[in-house]
């Protein structure tokens, strides 16, 4: 919450003067009662803001040139008998400020020495501030009677809007510090985790659920790093990686994701944690993050459980495919010897056998998927050459069936914000899926570019001349397991992804996508994706090319 | 002189399949239902080829896979992982089967047994 605060500091000197209608030139005040001016007006670096700033003024002249530090509210008292005398002292201890910091002094009469007396008549303003965090001591500037001499009308004016200011923002400040308080107190009572961090990735606030979560109480998180608190499992500085992919794509602040901790006492647990970056208007910096933990280890193993348990059940439901995939096909070599009918029954077994082996690829790639979830690195990424590269890959297998493939090269930058390789086999398997259900005619990829409000999203689509899907089913092609299959559809499985997965990706990604079809009209897939900055000169990203393709290969195959 | 092939399987249907359609080839077939069998009969030589499961009574098949290649007896076989743990596609079972020496991992029911007697000759021949 030091941001609230910073921004409620009375404005440095130049901003006050354009508050008051003012330049420095035109003010004809002395060069100490400027030093003066400054003083009582940029005071915020001793002070942090820590506690309200009172200004005493006191109805003499006094010279500039007596500045004091003092370390005791008794030794604060002693100066200003000195400096004022006795009377005009005990007047200025019972105004506000200093009245609640001496509540022990008594004071005795004493006679000052004639010395004191004469420099008294000389003072006529003084200022006193508390310096440090919790004041530790206070600091008096007094303004000598000479400084006052002919423009007195102009520099009272000055010192009376800066102490009206100062006044109002020590108010208002108090208020803030008020609710604060109050809020931090109201967030003890959720019952999610909630953390706040500044710019340094330092805990400023930290609830009490977040110390059911990670065994650290508020009082011992706040000041430290994330990290040293919030210890991921398998990452360390989880938050400032993210932070600087989300530094690169200036639109977005929100993320979500999970993870396995380890709290104070040793135990694993797994989070969900929801998050929000606070930009800077000025140059979208972030300035803070706010992040939400919930507790999700139950959850976690109980998907963990059905994974396995799919996982499992599906390599067993491979073993009696294979045989009879196998049986199938050895009766298929001997069909010469098998009536027409034994023919067709035995063509509608494999079909039958082809889908159930698919069902089993689609369940154990979906278990992939979920467990693929948290490993999406975002970055920008240039999709031109991704695309060109996917359609030259798959040019023989179009050309086996008498397709048109073709890429149009996209006329704009075509830089987003994805992950390399997932955002690869999203087009990869639309691409091929669109010849896989494409006889006659072309296979088209093309991108579009368009702005929603104040975002930049780059979008491609791909567009085939195939057997078309009936619009009642384009909910349903995303699912999860596709109920419906039209027998025509049914083609070789292959290695692709269900369109689940593509959808599941590219959510994952940030993106969006959508279809559009007319049975025995073709089909147009669409992805949307968040458009961002080229990351680098145009020349560094050509060699970077080049040399990732070898390294990514290795990973993949 | 013909080649021998081990196949490592311990699943009686599938070894029934494989047997049936690989008989009609020139190679011979020896079988081993678990992970310690399959390692005798490679000591004993004359292997030419291994084709090897990974889940197996016993010790599964990346310990065995291990045990042939730490044995100069039998380190120079080449192992082709024949499994339906995994999938051909990255995927940490095939990289570790790969990384422990086999030449090859192929998921049984991507594959009829047309296709796996093809994968075979195909390895024989450049063994020869």
């Amino acid at each position: 919450m030091s941001d609230t605060r910073e921004t409620n500091v009375l404005p440095p000197w130049e901003k006050l003067l354009q508050r008051l209608h003012l330049n420095e030139g035109s003010l004809s005040v002395s060069e100490s009662q400027m030093l003066f001016l400054r003083a009582i007006t940029d005071l915020r670096e001793d002070t942090k803001g820590a506690l309200a700033k009172t200004v005493i003024t006191v109805p003499r002249l006094m010279p500039l040139q007596a500045s004091f530090l003092v370390k005791s509210t008794a030794e604060a008292i002693t100066l200003l008998e000195t400096n004022l005398g006795r009377k005009k002292a005990v007047g200025l201890l019972n105004s506000a400020f200093l009245h609640r910091l001496t509540t022990t002094k008594t004071y005795t009469e004493k006679r000052l020495p004639a010395e004191e007396r004469k420099r008294q008549d000389k003072y006529e303003y003084a200022i006193c501030f508390p310096v440090g965090d919790r004041a530790t001591g206070f600091q008096f500037i007094f303004l000598a009677k000479e400084e006052l001499a002919h423009n007195d009308e102009v520099f009272l004016k000055l010192v009376r809007n800066i102490l009206t200011l100062r006044h109002q923002q020590s108010l208002l400040r108090e208020e803030i510090n008020r609710e604060a308080e109050s809020l931090t107190l109201l967030t003890h009572h959720l019952s999610e985790g909630m953390a706040v961090l500044n710019q340094d990735m330092k805990v400023t606030l930290w609830n009490r659920p977040m110390q059911r979560l990670s065994g650290y109480s508020p009082r011992e998180a706040v000041g430290q790093p994330y990290q040293a608190v919030f210890k991921r499992t398998d990452a360390e500085d989880w938050l400032g990686q993210l932070m600087n992919v989300y530094l690169e794509t200036p639109l977005r602040n929100v993320f979500n994701t999970q993870f396995e901790i380890v709290t104070r006492e040793g135990t694993r647990r797994w989070v969900d944690v929801s998050g929000s970056f606070m930009r800077r208007p000025t140059d979208n910096t972030i300035s803070q993050t706010i992040i939400i933990v919930r507790d999700v280890s139950h959850l976690k193993m109980l998907e963990q459980r059905k994974n396995e348990f799919i996982s499992i059940a599906t390599h067993e439901l491979r073993t009696p495919i294979t045989a009879i995939k196998g049986y199938l096909s050895l009766l298929h070599k001997d069909q010469e010897n098998l009536t027409d009918k034994q023919r067709t029954y035995l063509g509608r077994a494999n079909d039958a056998n082809h889908r159930l082996a698919r069902l089993a690829e689609d369940l154990l790639r979906t278990v992939q998927v979920e467990e693929d979830r948290l490993r999406i690195n975002l970055r920008p990424v240039e999709l031109g050459p991704i695309l060109e590269k996917i359609t030259r890959d798959l040019q023989e297998k179009a050309k086996a069936k008498q397709l048109t493939l073709e890429y149009v090269a996209a006329p704009f930058d075509t830089w987003v914000t994805a992950d390399e390789e997932k955002i690869e086999q999203v087009f990869a398997n639309l691409i091929d899926n669109a010849i896989k259900y494409t006889s006659q005619g072309y296979v088209r990829v093309f991108t579009d570019r368009f702005e929603e409000n104040g975002q930049s999203f780059i979008i491609v689509h791909v567009q085939d001349t195939g057997i078309g899907i009936n619009p009642k089913n384009y909910e349903a092609i995303f699912e999860k397991f596709r109920r419906t299959h039209d027998t025509a559809e049914i083609r070789e499985s292959g290695a692709g992804l269900g369109l689940f997965i593509v959808k599941s990706f590219v959510e994952k990604q940030g993106g969006k996508i959508s279809v559009n079809s007319r049975i025995g009209n073709g089909t147009t897939f669409s992805v949307r994706l968040q458009a961002t900055e080229s990351p680098k000169p145009l020349h560094d990203n050509a060699f970077h090319k080049e040399n990732q393709p070898k390294q990514k290969g290795a990973r993949h195959e | 002189m013909s080649k021998t092939v081990l196949l490592v399987e311990d699943e009686p249907l599938l070894i029934d399949l494989y047997e049936e359609r690989f008989k009609e080839e020139d190679f011979e077939l020896k079988t081993a239902e678990t992970g310690e069998d399959a390692l005798k009969v490679a000591e004993q030589g004359g292997v030419d080829l291994i084709l090897l499961d990974i889940l197996l009574p016993g010790i599964n098949g990346f310990e065995v896979l291990r045990r042939l290649k730490s044995n100069i007896e039998t380190r120079d076989i080449p192992v082709i992982v024949l499994t339906n743990l995994g999938s051909e596609q990255s995927d940490k079972d095939k990289q570790l089967a790969l990384s422990l020496g086999a030449i090859d991992y192929l998921v049984k029911s991507y594959h009829t047994p047309d296709e796996m007697v093809e994968i075979i000759q195909k390895r024989l021949e450049s063994n020869s």
